[in-house]
């Protein structure tokens, strides 16, 4: 008890310190929680929160029994577990590349101009995607014309579509990525690379058994991180890009809540399926949160 | 000991401002909202000649140019408004026009609506529902003038009775002329260079289409024989859209009309919209439709007319002010259109797919301390925009300060515009122009076109170039006094609120439709997919539709 008391006489400035932050906490996240009931409701702007009539699961009936359901799960975890995996692979290979460059200002330019991309939003991209992939003017296609093959519609063609939204997405934002992992390379101790190099291991063996152990917990953190995305597959991207002919492979739940919840003004259903998308990122995030202590006995918190 | 703990308790001091300062972003993010909403509160009931404030949301516009120094928060508009009748307008925000409709719902939705709105007719139903809206039958009928009262019954009272719901007046019906039809343009220099005859039926236009393309009297190599746009059935696409290529085969877009039997059907899935498709995946097969039509808006499109590439359009009535932007180079007239009535596949005539007249209402908050600023601005507008001979200050409200018509749509800043519900312009106007004769003109909107039109014939202003193709002797209006006389339009027989299937199901109906005639018309299927389609609408909940809009029909009859 004295204890207590004495500590908390010495560190209650401290405390006091965190209280801005905590009410900015309650009230920003914690709050706007109460939003969930919306899930639940027939939800009717004037009468708000409080008012508005309670329709049990409707909403989420409405979910299930939407004809389409079952492809527009299918198209948003496939496109979406490719952009995980691809957003993995891709920014590691770099940035292990990167760091095998021995001029540091390549290495600097070469990092800031990937990472550019990054900062432009998909509503501009999009029209140059539209350019870049036109069939009859785009660049790419003129390109593999060279090569004798027919001009590709890759907006327009249902077997392009998901990669050409991998590709680009892999393509905005892999820079970012790579500075993260580029960061993670710069922990590993050097002095492991000269033992590699007495034992006799080359560039390439080095690589194998030096760098990529030492950044399997940066790796596994993104990794753990990511999964918590498998439902989201990218709305902005695809609502700029897509049109009524790609919608079998093109038309993801963002999207579709999109024309359901905010063309048609059903607000409830539109929280009913974030509740729904907002619990299986948690379940994944949970799972492979375990996952990644048993098998890699590696704890993020 | 104790110097140390000093300076590390600033250390975390400032740190935790610096935490806090990130949050507050959020915090700032939210404010903008509420001035407005502390001014019109502190307002108190207004003594006679006080400035009363109204509150509203403007929709900007690429064709609004502003005046040096001007904005949506200050402009001559506003200022003489406030001036003349001592309203003064306010906006709650400015969106785009891609995202005023959106923008406007989650207002709605978040319940912090302005004084003064333009909601869809859809939307007032639900405003009125949810006791968001003001019964403003008192206030207009105390504060209109006659002069309004008369300008909003032109059509014996029609619009203003879908504006009344259970008796009280809950809107403001923007009035428009119903009689809004869609024309085919045409380029008619390239017609007389390949000697080929103007369009009377559908398969001259093919032949057109056809000749356009294999002759490329453009000369750019990348000749295609229509234009069409990435969301052609939409009403919103007033230019590159397919719908009067539907009417031309006695196809319609999303509307409800009469069968045989008396009862309400959709257009959408009628066997005659399958001959339309057919055509269309006819052109496509042999390159007249741009294959990438399907990723490429309006004004993308439209670049192929500008370039020379397309010469055949189907479109509205204004569709020339769109063309202008490549007909008229360096000031000179470097193509020539020509604007003929939609064309029929049949022997049958054409008819026009139209709307009500009416589809948007001006609403007033429940909220609203001063519902007669409203009318007010309505009494003003109706003034200002149908005087022959404007004074210097109505002139202000119509074209900013300079006073005179220099082409940045001043007009768009007044918060509150109705228009005529009956025209006459093409009786008028293409005789007047036609004969050079002012006299005859009627309404302010004519002499304004009498004169844009003069200004190209008597060459001072060769950017006037569409108003003739609009309102001159072969203008698009030329062809209305025919089609009204003969009554070859169709108007939508269901003006009711969203039933309960339709708000659960019109969704994948429409996503259905729009796939299955986009992969039709790009020759993805075979046209007879049309026929599967029909059957899954009707199960997917078109049938229980069909069914809701029928019992509404018989009680509305």
């Amino acid at each position: 008890m004295n204890v207590l008391t004495r500590m908390w006489k010495r560190e209650w400035p401290l405390h006091m310190m965190l209280l801005p932050g905590l009410i900015l906490v309650l009230i920003f996240c914690y709050y706007p929680m109460a939003g969930i009931m919306m899930a639940f409701q027939k939800y009717i702007p004037n009468k708000g929160l409080l008012g508005s009539p309670f329709i049990g699961m409707r909403n989420f009936q409405l979910l299930i029994e939407y004809p389409d359901i079952g492809r527009v799960f299918l198209n948003t975890i496939y496109i979406a577990v490719m952009k995980i995996i691809a957003g993995l692979i891709v920014p590691i290979t770099i940035a292990i590349l990167l760091n095998e460059l021995r001029k540091e200002w390549v290495k600097r330019t070469f990092q800031t101009l990937v990472y550019l991309p990054h900062f432009l939003s998909w509503v501009l991209l999009s029209g140059i995607l539209v350019d870049i992939l036109s069939p009859s003017s785009g660049i790419l296609n003129q390109v593999l014309g060279i090569f004798g093959i027919k001009p590709i519609f890759f907006l327009g063609d249902n077997a392009w579509f998901p990669y050409v939204m991998v590709i680009s997405d892999v393509w905005k934002e892999f820079g970012f990525g790579t500075i993260v992992y580029l960061a993670a390379l710069t922990g590993i101790n050097p002095s492991l690379y000269e033992a590699a190099e007495i034992d006799g291991a080359g560039r390439f063996k080095q690589i194998l058994n030096v760098t990529l152990p030492g950044m399997m917990p940066i790796i596994i953190l993104m990794l753990t991180l990511n999964i918590g995305n498998v439902l989201n597959a990218g709305f902005e991207q695809i609502f700029n890009l897509y049109s009524p002919p790609v919608y079998e492979s093109a038309d993801i739940i963002d999207t579709f809540v999109y024309r359901m919840g905010v063309q048609q003004a059903q607000f409830g259903f539109a929280t009913a399926v974030g509740l729904l998308k907002s619990i299986v990122s948690f379940i994944f995030i949970s799972v492979s949160y375990v996952l990644a202590y048993r098998i890699a006995n590696y704890r993020i918190f | 000991m104790r110097r140390k703990s000093k300076s590390l308790l600033i250390v975390l001091f400032v740190l935790s401002m610096a935490l806090t300062a990130c949050g507050g972003t959020k915090e700032e993010a939210q404010k903008p909202a509420e001035p407005a909403k502390e001014q019109t509160q502190t307002q108190e009931t207004p003594k006679e000649n006080e400035v009363i404030e109204v509150s509203t949301v403007a929709q900007s516009d690429p064709y609004l140019k502003f005046d040096e120094g001007e904005s949506f928060d200050k402009n001559a508009v506003y200022d003489q408004y406030e001036k003349d009748i001592g309203v003064k307008i306010t906006n709650k925000w400015v969106a785009d026009v891609t995202q005023f409709k959106e923008k406007l719902k989650m207002t709605i939705a978040s319940n912090d609506i302005p004084d003064l709105m333009l909601v869809e007719a859809t939307q007032l139903k639900e405003l009125a529902e949810a006791d968001m809206i003001m019964d403003i039958t008192d206030v207009y009928d105390k504060n209109a003038t006659d002069n309004t009262k008369k300008f909003l019954t032109m059509d014996g009272g029609m619009q203003m009775k879908t504006a009344t719901i259970d008796g009280k007046l809950m809107g403001i019906p923007s009035s428009y002329n119903p009689y809004n039809f869609q024309y085919l343009y045409v380029r008619t220099d390239w017609l007389k260079k390949l000697n080929l005859p103007e369009p009377k039926t559908m398969q001259d236009v093919m032949t057109i289409a056809e000749a356009f393309k294999t002759k490329d009297p453009g000369g750019t190599g990348k000749p295609y024989g229509l234009a069409v746009s990435k969301e052609p059935f939409k009403i919103d696409t007033g230019v590159t859209g397919l719908r009067a290529f539907l009417n031309g085969y006695h196809a319609y877009e999303n509307m409800w009309m009469e069968d045989a039997s008396g009862n309400l059907v959709n257009s959408d899935i009628q066997p005659q919209v399958k001959d339309a498709l057919k055509a269309l995946q006819d052109m496509f097969k042999k390159g007249l439709i741009d294959p990438e039509f399907a990723v490429k808006d309006t004004e993308k499109e439209a670049e192929l007319l500008y370039n020379n590439n397309v010469g055949l359009v189907f479109g509205a009535s204004w569709t020339p002010a769109q063309l202008v932007k490549g007909a008229v180079k360096d000031g000179k007239v470097v193509q020539e259109w020509g604007a003929y009535p939609i064309p029929s596949a049949d022997g049958k005539p054409t008819l026009n797919q139209i709307g009500l007249g009416v589809d948007q209402y001006y609403v007033i908050s429940k909220q609203a301390k001063h519902p007669e600023g409203v009318i007010r601005l309505l009494n003003e507008w109706i003034v200002v925009d149908n005087t022959m001979t404007p004074t210097d200050d109505q002139k202000t409200i119509l074209f900013g300060k300079d006073k005179k018509e220099k082409g940045s749509n001043y007009w768009l800043l007044s918060p509150l515009r109705v228009g005529k519900q009956l025209d006459n312009n093409g009786e008028i106007l293409p005789k007047a122009i036609g004969t050079k004769d002012a006299s005859i003109l009627q309404t302010a909107d004519q002499k304004g076109r009498y004169e844009r039109a003069m200004k190209f014939i008597d060459g001072t202003d060769i950017n006037m170039w569409w108003e003739p193709l609009i309102s001159g002797p072969n203008g698009a209006v030329s062809h209305n006094p025919k089609i009204l006389q003969n009554k070859e339009y169709l108007q939508d027989k269901f003006y009711g609120a969203a039933t309960p299937t339709m708000v659960d199901r019109l969704e994948i109906l429409k996503k259905k439709r729009d796939e299955i005639y986009f992969k039709i018309i790009m020759n993805q299927v075979s046209v007879d997919e049309f026929d599967k389609f029909v059957a899954e609408w009707k199960k997917l909940g078109g049938d229980d539709i069909t069914k809701e809009v029928n019992e509404w029909y018989a009680s509305h009859k």
